[in-house]
């Protein structure tokens, strides 16, 4: 029987991953801000679940999109 | 072959309050920059005015335009050293599509966007939708491994 305080957790899976549709382009803000917290930092992929592979990628469209205005770089709570 | 061609993508940034025809003549000089150099033009996307994450200079919206073109290395370069000299122009972005990829099998030009209002307003109300995979990725297709050739320019 499992622990009494320990919670369970959700498996966690990359989204790109299981939708390959998901597009992971800095033209489109509205995924990529997905991954942003509140304050604008990049979600570590321990949290969102993203496989390395695409976590390497979405971090380099989420700066590309932050150099064009799509994405913020910081934002206050 | 005598040049190797690339396939790139400039994302800009333009002054939105510059007015119709300003902008339209502006967006005509920048695609005569990257045919001048040899470059082809593979698509012109008219996002129009939008509103940007953070202000730039000052504005909190800009007319992003979105220019996809083939060429090699010396258009790239003289598109980005010419936007740099243009001062409407409040930042830009040329990312490097595909290397050395063949003139010859280009698809044709495309011209997005051009004069009315409502294609102009539809990209810009599909971004701030919360969730449109589907048809964001039919449109796009899938991200190439790109390699950045120059980080922000105009700022």
């Amino acid at each position: 029987m499992a622990h009494p305080y320990r919670r369970r957790s959700r498996r966690k899976v990359c989204r790109f991953c299981v939708n390959p549709e998901l597009p992971l382009d800095y033209k489109h803000p509205e995924v990529l801000g997905q991954f942003l917290s509140e304050r604008a930092k990049i979600i570590p992929s321990r949290i969102s679940g993203n496989c390395a592979h695409h976590q390497r990628l979405l971090s380099v469209e989420i700066k590309r999109a932050r150099n064009v205005a799509l994405l913020p770089f910081t934002r206050l709570p | 072959m005598a040049q190797t061609w690339n396939r790139y993508e400039s994302l800009l940034l333009f002054d939105p309050d510059l007015g119709t025809e300003a902008t339209e003549e502006l967006v005509q000089r920048t695609r005569g920059f990257v045919t001048n150099e040899g470059g082809r033009l593979i698509k012109t996307d008219r996002w129009g005015v939008r509103a940007t994450a953070f202000e730039l200079k000052g504005r909190s919206k800009a007319y992003y335009l979105l220019l996809e073109f083939a060429g090699p290395i010396q258009a790239a370069r003289e598109l980005d050293r010419r936007l740099n000299l243009v001062d409407t122009v409040l930042k830009f972005q040329t990312i490097k599509l595909a290397d050395r990829i063949d003139p010859d099998g280009l698809p044709d030009e495309e011209d997005l966007g051009l004069a009315e209002p409502a294609a102009g307003a539809a990209p810009a109300g599909e971004a701030s939708a919360p969730e449109a995979p589907e048809g964001a990725a039919a449109e796009t297709g899938a991200p190439a491994p790109e390699e950045k050739t120059d980080g922000d320019g105009g700022a």
